[in-house]
């Protein structure tokens, strides 16, 4: 600011600051330019009488300026590991949200450099559980994308902590505010894919499959690297779930869709081996992209393929036979040697325990028999009201949301200039719900979803 | 057309050892012209039995009614090297014959060019079509069936009347059918089918040619519903199609495409109760004892009947690739008719009435389950074949939950994604905007990072 004097010392800026701290606008009009324009040393320094700016700002009131000076001690040369520690934890705590979201580098900053200290003090572990805290005051709502998500779930990956995150992925991410969050689209997708990872370590493979979704299917005009490793992954988490590739969301960008046909041809071709459910095929599939899967690091992921696909050929035996003898099903899944039998009873058995298959195995014959049965849930217990209930609140939810979304569109500055260029009659939206089978949704809603999925 | 080529080859390869039931005097006495040249030869090649006799009367029918002596020298030499392989005296080339055909041929495509020439210069344009259409025939009567192609083509523009535009499609489509570009056989029925007052005869032969071109593509069904339509007049000595195709060959095509695709329902009132099949029906009674076989469940006796009839249907030109499809659907079809009418099926009851065993039908009806053909499921434990109760109720709860989850991730993810447009957070060469705390080029970097520590987990 031209009309304030730079502050040439702590002190002054201390004063200044306390000046200021009262309301959101006098902190971001006056006290963030001028922390703005001072370097990075500055922060370092410490008052006249050697006191530390850190124990004289008041960690709630004045979030801002303790965001900077904690950023710039936490990523000195050579931090005062255990003082910043505790410094910083109680920070994250208490801060006041709407201030450090002025200056969202710097808080991430502070994130980083609590994470780096924690990992100098032999624990990275400490660090995370107070950021997820910390994160979901820090995120507008939980349907937010802020800059520290990604970083967080990494440090989570990274630290091998997948069920800290989950109270974060577990809301799925829908608004993007890039004031005050400092955002890019590096941030949504790779948040999306730590996720997706998070997600496969936990062995959640569905939610594995909607984040990867959402990384391949992001609007692009060229092709991220991120989007062809999640591509990668999807493919087979896709195996695993479904048997085959799921087909990409229609809206996947071009660009995409090209990339993903000219580098991961090896993954097409292994799917190709699974859909055809024939075990020694994708064995032999299986060894010849071994090392396309090592180098993109995905052996892991693969070889439960191998696995996986005894266990959709044992389901669809269940669509076929009401018994069979476990020889016979050893021998229609493809398992082989002297054991087949006894490998067949242990899949059939894992499958009834993980509730996959519904079936009883009976000994009274010579070799064991299996009898197949229908899900045993008749629907007739309050436990599916409950769970229907549940079920039509989320929808009710979602629903709302996009209503909401629809009448902001609806109010747009470009949405009405547009509609009034084209003359007259605004089509989807502003009137009152006039469907009420679907949850009092404007009449644009059905813009918002793909019908031939959903309703074909 | 390179495709079908293709396909031609590749079955051609087939040997059938002996026929059952053919008597090859009565059954190439049905046709005339290219046609019976064409499966004497088709015949040769594919049943060393018949070899001698079919290139025999295909050097006749060459001689006699042709002037391709290209095609008579080929089939001789063919002639004489299965001779001498058996050990026979070798058939004598008509040398006499083949120079002065050839002599013959040449002067008379001489004078047609020349005639044909001086009616363009007279600007005529009955004469320049008749031109064209007489140059066509006699490329055609030499076997130059391309060249014949393009003359009839070619009268197209000269034609005046409905009458012309018809003749020169029977032409196109005759000529097409020989060379197996069925594509081609198709549009040009269309062609004729739009014209006004088409004859009984004419509609009956379009018909059979559109039949023949639906077959050649696997649409059985289609090719069924046309050989079934066909009017008895095609088969009067005056119509001519002999020189296509044999009311015997309407029948059987029309029987099997019938049985291999249309269900028991269609079967009685299209084909049974089809008075005007009826009577194509009577050339070939063991067909004809097929279907009815067939309708009344006898379906042991209609699968033998079918095998012993394998041979020959594997000797027609027109039939011998579709042969193996069109069983399997009979069998397929007679499975899940047989039961049909059942919850339960002892599955040794079965086996003998399909005149298989236990086993090999299991195997059968599981590959039918999975194609979802019949809805049923196998007890393998007391060999019996169980209909699956549906359970209604449970499976709109089932998907209907299913759909809520489905809902509300796609909804999630189209606000994302509306969101993101909004924000322009759209993957691209530099990265806009304040945010970007990762930059493009250690993106890698971080995910490698990323891995290695995943790698090492157990």
């Amino acid at each position: 600011m031209p009309n304030q004097q730079t502050p040439g010392t702590v002190d002054e800026l201390l004063q200044f600051i306390s000046a200021h701290s009262d309301g959101i606008e006098n902190i971001s009009n006056h006290i963030f330019p001028m922390l703005k324009q001072l370097p990075q040393q500055f922060f370092l320094q410490g008052t006249a009488d050697n006191q530390d700016p850190l124990d004289l700002l008041d960690q709630t009131f004045c979030s801002l300026a303790y965001t900077y000076f904690l950023s710039a001690r936490c990523n000195a040369e050579r931090p005062n590991a255990a003082h910043l520690l505790n410094y910083a934890l109680n920070f994250l705590q208490v801060f006041d949200p709407q201030q450090v979201r002025i200056a969202p580098d710097k808080f991430l900053q502070v994130a980083q450099g609590l994470c780096r200290i924690a990992a100098q003090y032999g624990n990275s572990v400490i660090a995370i559980k107070p950021l997820v805290n910390a994160l979901q005051r820090y995120a507008q709502s939980q349907n937010h994308l802020t800059n520290l998500h990604q970083y967080l779930i990494k440090e989570c990956l990274l630290s091998k902590c997948y069920k800290q995150a989950l109270p974060i992925l577990l809301n799925d991410i829908t608004e993007i505010e890039t004031s005050g969050t400092g955002i890019g689209y590096i941030d949504h997708l790779l948040y999306h894919y730590y996720g997706a990872m998070v997600y496969i370590g936990l062995k959640n493979y569905e939610r594995a499959f909607y984040f990867l979704k959402l990384v391949i299917s992001a609007p692009a005009n060229i092709t991220s690297q991120i989007q062809i490793e999640a591509y990668k992954k999807f493919s087979l988490v896709s195996l695993l779930l479904h048997g085959k590739i799921a087909p990409l969301p229609k809206y996947t960008a071009t660009a995409v869709f090209r990339s993903i046909k000219n580098q991961c041809q090896a993954y097409q071709d292994y799917s190709g081996a699974f859909e055809s459910l024939n075990v020694k095929r994708l064995r032999n599939e299986f060894n010849k992209c071994a090392d396309t899967f090592r180098k993109d690091k995905n052996l892991g992921l693969a070889k439960q393929t191998l696995d996986a696909i005894y266990r959709r050929n044992i389901q669809q035996l269940t669509q076929t036979y009401l018994t069979l003898s476990l020889a016979d099903i050893a021998e229609a899944v493809g398992l082989e040697g002297p054991n087949a039998a006894k490998m067949a009873e242990n899949y059939v058995l894992r499958m009834i325990e993980s509730r996959e298959i519904f079936a009883t195995i009976s000994h009274s014959h010579q070799n064991g028999m299996v009898s197949f049965h229908d899900n045993a849930d008749m629907y007739n217990t309050s436990l599916t009201i409950t769970h229907l209930e549940q079920q039509i609140a989320k929808a009710t939810k979602v629903s709302e949301r996009v209503i909401k979304t629809d009448r902001a569109i609806g109010c747009s500055k470009e949405y009405l200039a547009k509609s009034l260029a084209t003359g007259g009659a605004i089509p989807g939206g502003l009137g009152p719900a006039d469907d009420s089978e679907f949850l009092g949704a404007g009449g644009g809603f059905d813009n918002f979803i793909d019908d031939g999925k959903y309703f074909g | 057309m390179d495709d079908n080529v293709a396909k031609r080859k590749r079955i051609t390869d087939i040997v059938v050892d002996s026929p059952n039931n053919l008597d090859l005097e009565s059954y190439i006495s049905n046709y005339k012209g290219h046609t019976k040249v064409d499966r004497l030869l088709f015949i040769a090649k594919r049943c060393p039995t018949l070899q001698i006799d079919a290139y025999r009367l295909a050097l006749q029918e060459l001689r006699d009614n042709s002037l391709d002596t290209a095609k008579y020298l080929q089939s001789a030499s063919k002639l004489n090297e299965v001779l001498t392989a058996q050990g026979y005296p070798s058939y004598s080339i008509d040398s006499g014959w083949v120079d002065s055909t050839q002599k013959r041929a040449k002067t008379l495509l001489e004078r047609l060019d020349a005639e044909l020439k001086n009616y363009k210069n007279n600007l005529i344009k009955e004469s320049i079509r008749m031109g064209h259409n007489d140059l066509g025939d006699h490329y055609y009567n030499c076997g130059n069936l391309t060249n014949a192609l393009k003359c009839y083509s070619r009268t197209r523009d000269y034609c005046t009347t409905a009458k012309h535009v018809i003749e020169m499609c029977l032409n196109v489509i005759k000529v097409s059918i020989e060379l197996g570009n069925f594509s081609h056989v198709h549009s040009y029925v269309i062609k004729a089918e739009s014209t006004p007052d088409i004859q009984p005869l004419v509609q009956a032969k379009l018909k059979v040619a559109a039949a023949l071109a639906h077959l050649d593509n696997n649409k059985y069904k289609q090719a069924a519903n046309l050989f079934l339509e066909t009017s008895f007049e095609i088969a009067q000595p005056q119509s001519q199609y002999s020189e296509v195709i044999s009311p015997n060959d309407i029948a059987i095509y029309g029987a099997l495409c019938a049985l291999a695709s249309f269900d028991r329902k269609q079967l009685k009132k299209q084909v049974i109760d089809n008075a005007e099949f009826k009577q194509f029906l009577e050339l070939e009674p063991n067909i004809r004892e097929l279907i009815y076989g067939f309708y009344n469940s006898k379906y042991n006796s209609v699968l033998t009947g079918l095998e012993s009839y394998k041979n020959d249907f594997l000797l027609d030109i027109h039939l011998h690739n579709h042969v193996e499809t069109l069983y399997d659907n009979i069998r397929k079809k007679a499975l899940v008719q047989y039961f049909s009418p059942f919850l339960t099926v002892d599955m040794n009851k079965m086996a003998e009435s399909f005149g298989t065993n236990v086993l090999k039908l299991e195997k059968e009806l599981a590959k039918l389950i999975t194609e979802n053909l019949i809805q049923a499921r196998i007890d393998s434990h007391k060999k019996i074949l169980c209909a699956k109760q549906q359970d209604h109720r449970s499976s709109i709860f089932q998907r209907s939950l299913k759909m809520g989850d489905e809902f509300e991730l796609s909804t999630n993810a189209m606000l994302l994604r509306m969101n993101l447009f909004k924000a322009n957070l759209i993957v691209q060469t530099a990265q806009k905007g304040e945010g970007g705390t990762t930059s493009s080029s250690n993106v890698n970097a971080v995910i490698n990072a990323v891995w290695q520590s995943r790698e090492k987990q157990p």
